[in-house]
């Protein structure tokens, strides 16, 4: 693991009603680290906090080794949130010429490129656009000004199959360059699978998990048996269990040593969906 | 900063079309029943209200939250929006003044008024610009009008208050440009403060 791209320790923001609890992980350079969670985790709070967004309660959050985002760190971040974040009453050509006033690598023929890839008409409002074009549209910025860190909030929420993953190979392009990095977080842990190397799981604002995809994806499992076979399994062999009318579920952390643990149980390998699924609805002994 | 009074000036100028229909109403039926030199003070106050007006919008666009991305301070933001304020309020202020001119002319009103026209511009462009913008940065979109219903009103009562201490000494409306002119640096020196350590 190289250089870290972005590092975030022990990040803490406490609101009335919601605390992000002392939160850490790391984006390497080269890599892309997918945040997930339920609404309402904080995994928005916490990208919020890492672009400065919202005040930290404590913590620290280095980029590229530099303990403040300052404003020409910035030029280097490309920024993706939810939704449209842009003056609706403005068209991209205008927008265009704002952005190439404030962004110092602003690269307008690589926007007017993006523009015409993703089919936005230069001249129309942004409040003509749908979702998807919005989303689109946002995507083309982040890409337009030469970042070498993408910040990503939801950014492929809205958009169809198709363009999510033309939109995801354009994610996996950009970090060819082995000084890029993407942290992008999302509900579509379909499209985490497919990308992420990495993986964070935030739940009730704490980190459950930081692992390298490949791995998490080898070693756990969930494990489908009976309520006798449940009595029978060693606590420290689960994660978390369900218990249905017939059936329980089971998720594993390292299901080959369950496997050879228990020769009669059978372990499937678990997606990130029911990973996160079983941390969050499951129980606990 | 000049990406973000380009993005203002684009606002501004799509609703110009709106404030030339209003303006032409209330300036022909001001200048027929007062005095051109109400031009100035109409034109002024028009323009520059439209700025505290794109605070709200960054806000309910979303804009705001990219603003924080870009490679610009929120200092850098906040004072694009102080100077744009000063730079539509000149606008207007240039404009309506030379249509007061042509409108004296036209009536032949005269230029008596216009030395206390032009100080009455100035100061209620400032005073009432030090309380609009505060307002529209520190609070929320619903509150911040309470800035448009005071800022008028306050700014008014300054200008009479100084006019009641001083008397109707000649210098007097000059004495108001310059108050008008401290409170909006303070306005502007103090939201710089605020919005600093402001969760977006």
């Amino acid at each position: 693991m190289g250089e870290n791209a972005l590092e975030v320790r022990g990040l803490t923001k406490r609101y009335k009603d919601f605390t992000l609890d002392n939160v850490s992980f790391s984006v390497p350079q080269g890599s892309i680290v997918g945040l997930i969670g339920e609404n309402g985790a904080g995994k928005s709070t916490t990208i919020k906090a890492i672009l400065g967004l919202v005040s930290r309660d404590g913590g620290s959050v280095l980029t590229w080794g530099s303990p403040e985002i300052e404003p020409g760190i910035r030029d280097e971040i490309g920024v993706v949130f939810d939704g449209s974040n842009y003056p609706e009453t403005l068209t991209p050509r205008q927008l265009g010429r704002v952005f190439a006033q404030t962004y110092h690598a602003w690269d307008q023929e690589i926007y007017r490129e993006l523009l015409e890839k993703f089919q936005l008409p230069a001249h129309k409002k942004l409040k003509e656009f749908s979702k998807g074009m919005k989303m689109k549209y946002a995507i083309s910025v982040a890409f337009s000004h030469h970042s070498r860190l993408l910040v990503l909030d939801e950014a492929t929420s809205g958009l169809d199959p198709v363009m999510r993953d033309e939109i995801l190979d354009m994610f996996l392009d950009f970090i060819q360059e082995e000084d890029h990095s993407i942290l992008v977080s999302s509900h579509i842990t379909s499209d985490l699978e497919k990308v992420a190397d990495y993986i964070v799981f935030i739940h009730q604002g704490k980190v459950v998990f930081s692992e390298a995809k490949d791995e998490l994806m080898e070693n756990y499992g969930i494990v489908k048996c009976s309520p006798a076979q449940l009595a029978e399994m060693d606590q420290e062999d689960m994660v978390a269990f369900r218990k249905q009318e017939y059936e329980c579920q089971v998720l594993v952390k390292d299901r080959w040593a369950v496997e050879k643990r228990y020769p009669g149980i059978l372990v499937a390998p678990a997606s990130i969906d029911e990973i996160m699924l079983m941390y969050v609805k499951g129980e606990r002994r | 900063m000049k990406g973000l009074l380009l993005k203002d000036f684009y606002i501004v100028r799509s609703l110009l079309l709106y404030l030339a229909v209003v303006f032409l109403v209330l300036g022909i039926s001001m200048s027929y029943l007062v005095t051109p030199w109400v031009l100035p003070v109409i034109a002024t106050i028009m323009l520059g209200m439209n700025v505290p007006g794109t605070i709200n919008m960054d806000k309910s666009s979303g804009w705001l939250k990219t603003v924080m991305t870009l490679p610009v301070s929120r200092r850098m933001y906040l004072s694009s929006k102080y100077v744009m304020y000063l730079l539509t309020s000149l606008a207007g202020f240039l404009l309506g003044g030379a249509l007061a001119i042509v409108a004296a002319q036209v009536t032949g009103k005269g230029v008596e008024d216009s030395a206390i026209f032009i100080c009455i511009s100035l100061t209620m462009a400032l005073m009432s610009g030090s309380v609009l913008m505060p307002c529209y940065f520190l609070l929320g979109e619903e509150k911040s009008i309470l800035g448009t219903v005071l800022a008028y009103p306050a700014s008014a009562g300054v200008f009479v208050l100084l006019n009641l201490i001083f008397g109707k000494a000649s210098y007097v409306p000059a004495v108001s440009v310059a108050v008008g002119a401290v409170m909006y640096g303070i306005s502007w020196y103090v939201s710089g403060r605020i919005l600093s350590g402001k969760d977006v």
